[in-house]
């Protein structure tokens, strides 16, 4: 067949199916081809680990991306403890790398230390029969999904993305990854979401390194979406700042933390998307507030310090707060939330993922390292 | 890659113009999913214990600019104890057998669960969100003339009267629908005729599914619900702590069909200018009925038309109501009894351990069992001194904290400490009948297939009648430390659970497609090395830390789930 023909039958095949799938947007519970993860912390009291699973039958392999935005201190100290002397500047740091999962193959690992190759690693054991020894710190027990590097710096604050891909290192849309991560602080406390996913559509992606989420056909994606698109709106169900939580009784407080990720990543020239977040806040009297808040290329916040109308002094207790780009954005969000609850010297925490409404028309790109 | 796009930008803008035309009618619908709103929703898991400072947060939203009625259903699986002794044990919240005693003589009874439903309405006006404690409920009713408490205490009562004088602190009330006498939202929508009764019982477990109706409490083909849920333990005193985990409702979305871009209306694909030519696929009947395909059976007669068929594409295509439950549930999780090495009870500056908060000098006193107010810090065991929180080897050649077998000392595990993982799943079945409280159409066997970090494979299954709450090493044993779920068999520290629900005909109708939906739960629980854990929310002594998450789904059944509404 000739070149243009194959390319005609191939866009053809784009087209329809991009048709017909319209209406979908990101997954957190479907296996999908990137995953993201939107909140990774590492800063000396919290570690993430990281779960993700083949759900298919055969071999999948995945590049990973951590891009790291904890503020740099220009000056002396530390931003993260709030000891910088000079000017806290964010930054924009990727480090990749590539695991492998056989099938059904589930792996973890903690973002602090990585996982390391180690044929020798001990199994978990009961200690039954008795001359074989109970075991159950069995980090590294398993298949090696190869070499995961630590985080590269402490304080790390940032996201990780995991897109499949085939063995020579090409995009593919194979839809068999799912993720979680676990927030664990070293007293124990813990929360939990699901990787945000985004579908790759079957026969429209071409395999090259850029990335089309979305849309429809343009210079950059001459076969149109290759996966699906983000979505138009999140919708966050949220006590109002300082509000009591029900569930602690009158002295407690709740304050809400969201953390805001553009679905367009530029791997290959490492710059940043910055864009801004507008807020539609509704109260239980139906009341409408609204805010806005500039991100680039990640962005955690308690919504206190968005504007005083999430406070408890302006709402009611229950909010519902949509998030949505400006018009012409040249990217979408994705996101997590994570609820901290407070009784007297007592903390708690929640995550939550974000629901969606709709799917950006435009396409978000991510550009992917050509390599050397 | 650049220029070979530009070379046939020409021939790919004719391509999708031609491909456009042809587009066959594309089922505009989300799948079911906890992140997307939906018609339905369903809240797999409810917790209720006041005693033990046990209650579940209940948040529902409309997403919409129009006012929705939602037609709730709580249904009561908390298992009970047929012996009726006073003093009997529990069978809160899943244990299979209990105990009492009469006349100084022990009995036993196996638990025996339950499924009772109680409804209720709530009213939500345009966008506006809402939320409830299961034990208490809510309604629309004299909201700001309610009595609270002033928050700086949480003792000095307040209302309309007597505001809190203390700055900062303000009047902390009940949860209530506000939007009533007189109060109006902006289009004049009220929250009148909301009312949230309290849990059916306490303590407390069972579901909670909502469903868009209208007035007259027939289902609507709205997307426009969401939610979510915190289930959050206080334990009070000088010990006091507070665990939360929260999960987002499941919804199910309504199929809608509309007028698509190609004008053909998306489900059935007859053509149309504007969506009032879309004849709805809801009927708006008492029945919902929740996926299903029209397939060619093995007797060769169409799955829902009962048409003769060689083929499924001989059988006319059928439109459900709801999107299709899924064919199988994913559950990633650490294998029972598996040390998260991520928790350190290490010795603060203000010289407590970070995690069980014992007193201490350095960070050895917070690992190794240690007496202190006459109690081993890890064990828990009496004690008179160091020396009796020392695991060894005693008289009967038992440990003397673990009872192990032993010959020796070395053969009796340390007593330091870990923080274990233990992990719990909830199944509900998708198909209910609500209207004649029949549990046995759905019931099912689900099905667990186990993969470790090695690629090895386990199995197990259990039964599930209307609802299941299990730690995940009890599905196929009463010994934790026995089971494929367990660490020390699964040998690796996280595994990938599939979950399916299997067919079942033991009800003799074959109706439902047995379908399973489900919430997965983790538990963190302090203790020695040789104690498997065992926490959660109810037996909460140990427990460190909860998180809870949505499981991952996978495909769709061919089979129809429903849900059957009382009649009104």
């Amino acid at each position: 067949m000739s070149r243009a023909g194959t390319l005609t039958g191939f866009a053809l095949l784009a087209v329809f199916f991009a048709a017909a799938s319209a209406g979908a947007a990101t997954t957190t519970e479907r296996s999908a081809s990137i995953l993201i993860f939107p909140k990774v912390i590492v800063d000396g009291t919290r570690d993430t680990l990281i779960q993700i699973s083949n759900t298919n039958n055969s071999m999948v392999h995945a590049h990973c991306f951590y891009v790291n935005a904890a503020p740099f201190c220009i000056g002396a100290g530390d931003c993260v403890l709030g000891t910088c002397s000079g000017t806290c500047e964010p930054q924009w740091i990727e480090v990749d790398f590539h695991i492998m999962l056989t099938k059904q193959q589930p792996t973890h690992w903690s973002a602090n230390t990585g996982r390391q190759i180690d044929p020798a690693a001990r199994q978990c054991t009961s200690g039954d029969p008795p001359d074989f020894p109970s075991n159950f710190e069995c980090n590294a027990a398993g298949l090696s999904p190869g070499k995961v590097p630590p985080v590269n710096s402490i304080p790390f604050a940032g996201e990780l993305r995991c897109i499949e891909v085939d063995p020579s290192g090409a995009p593919l849309s194979g839809n068999h990854l799912k993720g979680e991560a676990t927030i664990v602080a070293t007293d124990g406390d813990a929360s939990k979401y699901n990787a945000v996913g985004l579908l790759g559509e079957p026969f429209s992606n071409n395999g090259d390194e850029i990335l089309c989420l979305g849309g429809g056909v343009s210079d950059e994606c001459p076969s149109g979406a290759e996966y699906e698109g983000c979505g138009e709106k999140l919708v966050v169900n949220h006590f109002a700042e300082g509000a009591d939580s029900l569930l602690f009784g009158p002295t407690s407080d709740v304050a809400t933390e969201l953390t805001i990720v553009p679905c367009r990543a530029d791997f290959e020239r490492q710059s940043p998307t910055a864009l801004r977040v507008n807020f539609v806040a509704f109260n239980e009297f139906e009341q409408l507030f609204s805010a806005g808040i500039g991100v680039n290329c990640w962005r955690s916040f308690f919504l206190a310090d968005v504007a005083n109308i999430f406070s408890i002094a302006n709402q009611t207790r229950f909010v519902a707060t949509h998030l949505r780009v400006n018009d012409g954005a040249n990217s979408g969000i994705v996101g997590v939330v994570e609820e901290y609850h407070h009784l007297d010297d007592q903390q708690t925490r929640a995550a939550f993922n974000l629901h969606e409404i709709g799917t950006r028309p435009l396409t978000d790109l991510i550009f992917l390292p050509e390599g050397p | 890659m650049r220029e070979r796009a530009v070379r046939s930008r020409w021939l790919l803008g004719a391509v999708c113009a031609a491909a456009l035309c042809c587009v066959p009618p594309s089922r505009v619908a989300a799948d079911i999913a906890s992140d997307h709103p939906a018609a339905i929703l369903v809240f797999p898991k409810l917790l209720v214990e006041s005693t033990g400072g046990l209650d579940t947060l209940v948040r529902i939203s409309n997403v919409s600019q129009s006012p929705i009625n939602v037609y709730c259903f709580y249904v009561n699986a908390t298992p009970e104890c047929p012996l009726d002794l006073p003093g009997e044990t529990s069978c809160f919240p899943n244990k299979r057998t209990c105990f009492g005693e009469f006349g100084g003589e022990l009995f036993h009874s196996e638990c025996q669960p339950k499924w009772q439903e109680t409804d209720f309405l709530i009213r939500l006006t345009r966008e506006q969100p809402t939320g409830w404690l299961v034990s208490k409920g809510e309604r629309a009713q004299n909201c700001d003339r309610l009595d609270g408490v002033c928050s700086n205490d949480g003792t000095t009562l307040c209302d309309e009267d007597t505001p809190c004088l203390v700055p900062g602190s303000r009047c902390v009330r009940p949860a209530c629908l506000p939007l009533d006498d007189g109060r109006v939202g902006r289009d004049g929508q009220t929250n009148t005729g909301s009312a949230i009764p309290l849990s059916p019982e306490d303590p407390f477990i069972g579901e909670l599914k909502c469903i868009a109706v209208d007035e007259g409490l027939r289902p609507v083909a709205r997307n426009d619900l969401i939610g979510n849920v915190l289930i959050g333990r206080v334990q009070a005193g000088p010990d006091e702590s507070i665990e939360l985990a929260g999960y987002n409702a499941i919804g199910i979305p309504a199929l809608l069909n509309v007028c698509g871009p190609e004008h053909v209306c998306t489900l059935n694909g007859t053509p149309c200018q504007t969506n009032l030519q879309c004849e709805p696929t809801n009927n708006r009947d008492n029945t919902l009925v929740i996926g299903g395909q029209n397939v060619c059976q093995a007797d060769h007669l169409c799955s829902k038309s009962g048409t003769t068929c060689a083929l499924d594409r001989e059988c006319p295509p059928f439109v459900p109501e709801y999107e299709g439950c899924p064919n199988i549930l994913i559950f990633d999780h650490y294998f029972d009894g598996a040390v998260d090495q991520q928790v350190e009870n290490f010795c603060t500056v203000d010289g407590t351990c970070s995690v069980t908060g014992t007193t201490c000098a350095d960070d050895n006193e917070c690992i190794d069992n240690i007496c202190q107010e006459d109690t081993c810090t890890v064990t828990g065991t009496d004690c008179m001194d160091d020396g009796d929180c020392v695991n060894e080897c005693g008289p009967g050649n038992v440990c003397t904290l673990s009872s192990e077998r032993c010959l020796e000392d070395d053969d009796c595990t340390d007593a330091t400490f870990q923080t274990r993982v233990v992990s719990e799943v909830t199944l509900v079945p998708c198909t209910e009948d609500f209207e004649n409280q029949e549990p046995a159409l759905s019931r099912t066997i689900a099905q667990f297939l186990v993969f470790n970090e090695f690629e090895q494979r386990f199995s197990a299954s259990i039964d599930v009648e209307c609802f299941r709450e299990i730690r995940l090493s009890n599905i196929d044993t009463e010994q934790n430390a026995r089971s494929i779920f367990s660490a020390g068999v699964g040998g690796t520290l996280t595994g990938q659970t599939r979950i399916r629900g299997g067919d079942d005909d033991r009800s003799g109708t074959m109706a439902a497609g047995n379908a399973l939906l489900g919430v997965g739960e983790e538990f963190r629980c302090s203790g020695s090395k040789f104690d498997f854990p065992l926490c959660n929310f109810v037996d909460a002594d140990r427990l460190v830390s909860a998180t809870a998450k949505n499981l991952h789904i996978q495909g769709r059944r061919p089979q129809s789930d429903y849900i059957y509404l009382p009649e009104q």
